[in-house]
């Protein structure tokens, strides 16, 4: 029986989709051991570094998968169509996020970040360069921020991301350059110390 | 395919660099200096990427697992839900949401069937407060009642009740009274009776109270009747008649005043003029049956007003037509019993038209 076993491994996840369609559970097994850990760090850093609001929305994106797996086009490409669904997610919660901070209520941690100017004598002091790139993607504009997340933490090339934000290439291209360069001006302080 | 600068500043040195990989780099550095700046930006920016990263708790993947291999029915938690509560098993059955919902609904539905009854209009409530508008002592002497002969066609009737402002136009009098009057005029040139109130209705006082008398209407012996020949103009009545008197032909008008000059009577509650009212629109009633049993008959056709001799100062005009002069001397004591007739009648009709007026006002007050 060994001989008739599947090798999902070598399957694309177009494959493993469309055989979850077909009611194949093994096959969606496979596709969220392949995409658990991209997503929940997604999650992670686009809300706020909040670790369970990060799993909660894993869990929902998967469970939307589950129920709803018809809503995938298996023409279109399946990791863009996944981050495209999360980062759909995640302005949905922005929007609720603003609305709480407009009335004040349970307004999420490091939701507003302090917009004061690094100096250099007191930029050079935070040893941490994580923390102070996490900062700075804050206080950036939200187009830009997402297409350098896109690009830098979760490894998407240019089209790939120009297909889950929906816009074009050289858009993200543009917008790239531009996050990427603004960051580094501004974190180029932290050079002469970590060297 | 677009070249990403990212990774060649990541994975070359600037000396390395070809023409065209320069000129792709050229959008974010300008010189070596910037080209290692970023470079070692981006290399700590992946390194800080690389230790911030969190794992997924095993608990995430179980119950991610556990959804994936539920039944489909369990799935719709909603429609549980909706079950849960409909049914709860804890409960009696008379203390289920479901039985209580279900009972109730047959209640209502039971209450509707058995309570929404076709109207019956025996026991509708009648409006029987009908406001009085009744002409002064000044106008009811003015009142005219005008005998036309008139051509083919003659619709000289009053339609058209000009009460201040108001214009009430009763659709009723219109069909019938042409009808009536066509038929006297095909038999034989007799004269119409029309009872004109334009002049009581112009002059209504609006407090409710009835200054006129009604029963003075009644003394035929101060009735003043004016003969009026028209030669070849319309019809020859003197008042406003909505615009329907103008037909042409030959006329004859008998201007009747009746005497209620002397007339001292105080003004009348209103519970006393709408008892006086019904009663007078019952012996319309009967009267007005005889009178259009009369019109019909041809003993109307041999009357001719201009046989009613009047000496009276009041008198306005007389013209008598020859052929018809001649044709039969009207009895006054039945011609007095036709105009009182007529003119309850016309009281009547007009009761009716303040009445039909006051509910459309309240309607239309109603819809506003």
């Amino acid at each position: 029986m060994k001989l008739f076993k599947k090798d999902y491994s070598k399957y694309t996840d177009e494959d493993l989709m469309r055989s979850y369609q077909e009611g194949d559970k093994v096959a969606f097994e496979h596709l969220y051991a392949r995409y658990e850990s991209f997503m929940i760090n997604f999650f992670y850093r686009k809300l706020w570094s909040d670790r369970i609001k990060a799993e909660d929305f894993t869990h929902d994106l998967f469970t939307k998968i589950i129920d709803k797996p018809e809503l995938f086009d298996l023409d279109r490409s399946f990791k863009t169509w996944l981050f495209s669904v999360a980062n759909n997610m995640c302005k949905n919660e922005y929007k609720k996020q603003e609305i709480r901070k407009n009335t004040g209520y349970d307004v999420p941690e490091g939701m507003d970040a302090k917009d004061e100017e690094i100096l250099p004598d007191t930029a050079v002091d935070k040893s941490s360069f994580a923390e102070e790139l996490k900062k700075e993607l804050e206080k950036m504009n939200e187009k830009h921020r997402e297409v350098f997340m896109l690009r830098h933490f979760e490894g998407l090339s240019l089209n790939e991301i120009a297909e889950t934000l929906d816009i074009n290439a050289g858009t993200v291209k543009s917008r790239l350059h531009h996050a990427t360069k603004t960051l580094a001006e501004k974190l180029a302080v932290f050079r002469n110390t970590m060297i | 395919m677009i070249k990403e600068a990212e990774n060649i500043i990541l994975n070359k040195e600037y000396f390395e660099l070809s023409a065209e990989e320069l000129a792709t780099v050229s959008e974010l550095v300008q010189n070596a200096e910037e080209f290692e700046e970023m470079k070692w930006f981006l290399a700590s920016t992946q390194q800080a990427l690389v230790s911030d990263k969190i794992e997924a708790s095993p608990e995430l993947k179980q119950r991610v697992m556990d959804h994936l291999n539920k039944p489909k029915d369990e799935r719709k938690f909603w429609l549980n839900s909706v079950t849960v509560f409909l049914f709860p098993e804890d409960k009696k059955f008379y203390q289920k949401p479901a039985f209580q919902m279900s009972l109730a609904a047959i209640l209502i539905i039971g209450f509707l069937l058995v309570y929404d009854q076709p109207m019956d209009e025996n026991n509708m409530a009648l409006n029987e407060t009908p406001e009085f508008v009744q002409p002064s002592e000044e106008d009811a002497t003015r009142e005219v009642i005008s005998t036309g002969e008139e051509g083919a066609g003659g619709e000289d009737l009053f339609g058209t009740v000009h009460t201040g402002t108001d214009e009430i136009t009763e659709l009723d009098e219109v069909e019938e009274e042409p009808a009536m009057e066509q038929s006297i005029v095909r038999n034989n040139n007799v004269k119409s009776i029309i009872v004109t109130e334009d002049d009581v209705a112009d002059d209504i006082p609006h407090d409710g109270y009835y200054s006129g008398p009604t029963e003075e209407l009644d003394a035929f012996d101060d009735v003043t009747v004016t003969e009026t020949s028209g030669g070849s103009g319309n019809a020859n009545k003197s008042n406003n008649t909505g615009g329907l008197n103008d037909q042409p032909g030959n006329a004859v008008t008998i201007s009747t005043s009746v005497g209620t000059s002397d007339d001292k009577s105080p003004r009348k509650d209103r519970t006393e003029v709408d008892a006086e009212g019904k009663k007078k629109q019952k012996t319309a009633d009967t009267k007005n049956n005889r009178f259009l049993a009369q019109e019909s008959a041809p003993v109307l056709a041999n009357e001719d007003a201009n046989n009613v001799s009047n000496d009276e100062d009041e008198m306005e005009s007389t013209t008598s037509k020859p052929d018809v002069a001649g044709n039969a001397v009207m009895d006054l004591e039945k011609k007095g019993e036709v105009l009182k007739e007529q003119k309850e009648e016309t009281i009547r009709s007009y009761e009716i038209h303040v009445n039909e007026s006051k509910e459309l006002k309240a309607l239309f007050g109603t819809f506003k």
